[in-house]
């Protein structure tokens, strides 16, 4: 795209996010604005998210990485994931493929529900089928380290989010037109800070892009915390003076739909540590 | 814009600098000299809580604003540049009616600064 073009279509999609198209036109405008803001990073680096523009910070990650030191915790969703249900049965049989690289697919929209169901709601699904207690959706030391290691299935499989018709379509716009509402005391939108400067400092915080983000979750940072991608979306609401919406709710699964579209392409990877 | 390592090492060893001698010395962060609504102003304007305008704007004459913020103009060269009160005093309170589409938190609007502490804040600009 030329530059002017690149101008006129970012006054387009900032003036009225639900103006604009098919998911796949706004995953490449998204591409578009950033390609322009941030020259010279292809797009296949922001998997590393903030700290692909610091050459210290993804040093840092690397060797973190090396001895990953929540591996702790991702061995203790490991055990909740193979410990067999009271039936007998385990988590692996709710799942296709036993649940090895599952994970690019979700969140999908589900036809009989008539909602986006996110890869935790299917874990806790999968539990309810078999007699089981749903888990808290925003527990770190439940949730958070189940989430890791059975997503950990998926490293290395391409997100592949689908809109497959009108009505998946309007769950994504509804995630799309969050992204784009201003909210809290400070009025921002998610899009104000990782869209329109997505590679900016804020204060001393590099701000990541959006595409990218969804791919590595959950993350640990720092602590002995594993967070889910909404329990990270609900500390950036509360940062901007927003009361958070629930993990679970329409609002986030919607939001989490739409976000994880936009990295389609990208491989996951599950766990890392993030700032 | 990308920081090289030494840049940000830099930043992030005087901000430490200042912070521990400010608690080994027990003394406030102002130097002599300087009026009493100027100390507040930058406290309001640097703080997390409050302003915390450092994180959008640098403020590249004042050496205590330590940030890498690159998302708003530098607050430089204010007197010159904003010779009205008025007009500064309205970016503040709500820059949204300059600027309809700016991502300026409306400060006064939504009740994040006191009208005193706006004032307070101005004053501190012009010593930009
Ligand atoms: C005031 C600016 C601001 C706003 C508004 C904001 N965020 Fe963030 N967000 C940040 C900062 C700073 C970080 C930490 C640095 C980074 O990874 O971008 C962050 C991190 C994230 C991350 C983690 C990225 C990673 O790779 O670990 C996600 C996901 C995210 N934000 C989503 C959202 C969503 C969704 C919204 C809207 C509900 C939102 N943010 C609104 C500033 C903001
Ligand atoms: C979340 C980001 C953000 C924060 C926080 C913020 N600003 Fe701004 N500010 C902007 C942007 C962006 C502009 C550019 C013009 C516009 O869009 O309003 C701006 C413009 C200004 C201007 C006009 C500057 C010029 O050169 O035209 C002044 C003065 C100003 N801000 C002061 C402040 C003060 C004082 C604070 C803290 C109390 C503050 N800002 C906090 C984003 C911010």
């Amino acid at each position: 795209m030329s530059p002017l073009k690149h101008v006129i279509a970012l006054i387009i999609l900032i003036a009225s996010p639900l103006a604009w198209g098919n998911p796949e036109e706004d995953r490449q405008l998204f591409i578009d604005t950033f390609e322009a803001n941030i020259p010279g990073v292809p797009i296949s680096q922001y998997i590393h998210g903030s700290l692909m523009l610091s050459e210290d910070a993804l040093d840092q990650y690397n060797s973190i990485m090396d001895f990953p030191p929540f591996q702790e915790m991702i061995d203790q969703g490991r055990k909740i994931w193979e410990t067999p249900f009271k039936n007998g049965q385990k988590f692996a049989n709710c799942f296709e493929n036993k649940g090895a690289n599952i994970a690019g697919k979700f969140p999908y929209y589900n036809t009989t529900l008539k909602q986006v169901v996110t890869f935790e709601m299917a874990l806790n699904f999968c539990l309810k089928q078999n007699g089981e207690t749903a888990l808290n959706l925003i527990n770190p030391e439940t949730m958070g380290t189940l989430s890791a290691y059975a997503r950990s299935l998926s490293d290395g499989m391409l997100m592949q989010i689908e809109v497959p018709d009108e009505e998946a379509l309007s769950k994504y716009a509804l995630g799309k037109s969050f992204y784009f509402r201003r909210i809290g005391q400070y009025n921002l939108a998610c899009a104000s800070c990782h869209l329109t400067h997505g590679g900016h400092y804020f204060r001393d915080e590099l701000l990541s892009p959006t595409i990218g983000q969804a791919v590595h979750f959950p993350v640990f940072r720092g602590g002995e915390r594993l967070y889910t991608l909404q329990m990270r979306y609900q500390r950036c609401m509360e940062a901007v003076g927003a009361t958070p919406f629930k993990s679970g709710s329409e609002t986030l699964n919607n939001l989490e739909y739409f976000h994880s579209y936009l990295s389609n392409g990208l491989p996951l990877q599950s766990s890392v540590y993030r700032r | 814009m990308v920081r090289t390592s030494q840049q940000q090492k830099l930043i992030s060893q005087s901000s430490c600098v200042m912070v521990m001698l400010s608690i080994i010395l027990s003394i406030p962060l102002k130097s002599q000299g300087e009026s009493e609504s100027t100390i507040n102003g930058r406290e309001l304007a640097h703080s997390y809580d409050y302003g915390n305008c450092l994180a959008c704007h640098s403020a590249p004459n004042d050496k205590l604003a330590v940030t890498l913020a690159n998302i708003a103009p530098p607050l430089v060269d204010m007197k010159r540049r904003f010779p009205s009160r008025e007009i500064l005093f309205k970016q503040i309170w709500d820059a949204r009616d300059t600027y309809p589409d700016t991502i300026m938190p409306p400060f006064g609007a939504h009740m994040i600064l006191t009208e005193m502490q706006i004032q307070t804040i101005i004053d501190y600009l012009y010593t930009l």
